[in-house]
């Protein structure tokens, strides 16, 4: 097997064609400020409750005990497709699956019970999340060093802090929680978006989220190669355009609608890595099993059907974060700034949006 | 659900969904595919092939390296004076790099 961008994989998706592109930034474009002028002018999504929640533990000792199975050629599919994105689609459809599965987390039973610190807010999980996909897209040989640490300093953190540890400081529960969100499961999702609690770092978080998905594809094109520009210079410079323009536009709110970016991450989460899911979900579940030399069928990735797919998931994400983000700031805009004070955000997550489906296109 | 809202939902499946390229199918191509690629000077470009279209790669290099098309798990080897020729037939679609290993990019195949 090569070794791809991805770390695995040896195809990449068609271009999107361009006139699907233009239609589809239209279309935002035109859904967005009609959502403006027509949604309703009261905010109507409460804060949903958390609930409480069992403990999984015996679930957890099952997964360490498959994890110890693992053929060991198995890892980078298990690792870049079915957790990285198998665990993101199943949050979005059922719920916060990895908080139930994550091994690591039977180190916060015999916690030393320490309070986590407030001002580390999500910044650990920001950084794991980034080093993640410094490995994913530049460093896939970095993978068996990055899970040793992964595991060490999750391990240390779940004993000293415990279950806040996970919850705050574990890149991938925070990743998966978020995007539960969006889980029709669990009630209404604009109110679980709601609900998101406004911790420091959650913008770095989502900013890694949007900037290394965006930088894979840009990092695959031709033209980038050209450049010959360090890999790691162009993911760190996108997450960072991806911070700046959401503080430059949403200043006057600091984190408080970072929430409404989870459903434009999830819908080009989904566009981007369909067809890695389900061709190359089938060579990881295969050599999981010790298979080596299976060939997975490429009809789920058909063109016509992973472009219908991509342009309906960034849409279908883009028109979810458009509400969210009407109804937040009517909350928090005076009556007198309601119309006017959305119109930055606006224009941010047109500007994701248009952006992610021309990366489709380019990427 | 609001009226507003199925307004919009409806303005995305009908401007989105349904406006999915047709699976046009291009008429099969004459001739094979050809292209001169250069490792030493490696300018990446993409180039549209057709599905089930030829393709004959010839790939010259000063240093000995391994060719390979990803995708169709297509190898060869370059070495000074004796070029790589790869032949092969591109029968999946979607965008598959070229690479001279480990890592240089030398076309990117576009077959739709």
């Amino acid at each position: 097997m090569t070794v791809l961008a991805h770390g695995v994989g040896a195809r990449h998706d068609l271009p999107l064609p361009l006139d699907l592109v233009l239609q589809g930034a239209a279309v935002a474009l035109l859904a967005s400020f009609l959502a403006l002028g027509l949604l309703w002018a009261k905010p109507r999504f409460d804060t949903a409750v958390p609930k409480p929640e069992r403990d999984w533990w015996p679930v957890r000792v099952l997964v360490a005990a498959g994890l110890l199975l693992v053929p060991a050629q198995a890892w980078p599919h298990l690792v870049f497709v079915l957790f990285w994105v198998g665990v993101a689609v199943l949050s979005m459809l059922l719920g916060p699956v990895w908080r139930v599965l994550n091994p690591l987390r039977l180190a916060a039973r015999v916690t030393l019970g320490r309070t986590y610190p407030e001002r580390l807010g999500h910044w650990p999980a920001a950084l794991g999340l980034l080093a993640f996909t410094w490995v994913e897209l530049v460093e896939p040989d970095a993978l068996p060093w990055f899970l040793a640490a992964y595991a060490a300093v999750n391990v240390a953190g779940g004993v000293v802090f415990g279950h806040t540890w996970f919850e705050r400081a574990d890149g991938f529960e925070v990743f998966s929680t978020l995007l539960s969100r969006l889980s029709p499961l669990h009630g209404n999702p604009f109110r679980a978006l709601v609900a998101t609690p406004v911790r420091s770092g959650l913008v770095a978080v989502v900013a890694v989220l949007l900037g290394s998905t965006a930088f894979d594809s840009i990092g695959s094109t031709p033209t980038w190669e050209r450049l010959a520009v360090p890999d790691w210079v162009g993911l760190v410079v996108t997450v960072g355009l991806v911070a700046g323009s959401y503080q430059l536009a949403c200043r006057a709110f600091g984190g408080e609608l970072a929430h409404s970016l989870v459903p434009i991450i999830a819908g080009y989460v989904v566009a981007h890595y369909f067809s890695l899911l389900v061709v190359e979900g089938q060579r990881g579940v295969a050599l999981l099993f010790g298979v080596t030399d299976s060939t997975p069928d490429d009809a789920l990735a058909a063109p016509v059907l992973v472009a219908s797919v991509q342009v309906c998931a960034v849409l279908a994400g883009h028109l979810l974060a458009v509400v969210s983000a009407h109804d937040r700031t009517l909350r928090l805009l005076p009556p007198q700034k309601q119309l006017t004070g959305q119109v930055p955000l606006l224009v941010l997550m047109v500007g994701y949006t248009s952006g992610g489906l021309a990366l489709l296109f380019a990427g | 659900m609001s009226p507003v809202i199925r307004v919009l939902l409806a303005l995305l499946v009908l401007a989105g969904c349904s406006s999915a390229p047709q699976p046009a199918s291009p008429p099969a191509p004459d001739g094979p595919l050809v292209l001169e690629l250069s490792v030493d000077q490696a300018s990446p470009q993409r180039v549209e092939a057709v599905r089930g279209q030829a393709v004959e790669l010839t790939v010259t290099s000063d240093e000995p390296v391994d060719v390979h098309v990803h995708g169709f798990d297509v190898l060869g080897r370059a070495e000074s004076g004796t070029p790589a020729v790869l032949k092969f037939t591109a029968d999946r679609t979607g965008t598959f790099d070229v690479e001279a290993h480990p890592d240089t990019l030398l076309v990117q195949l576009v077959v739709r």
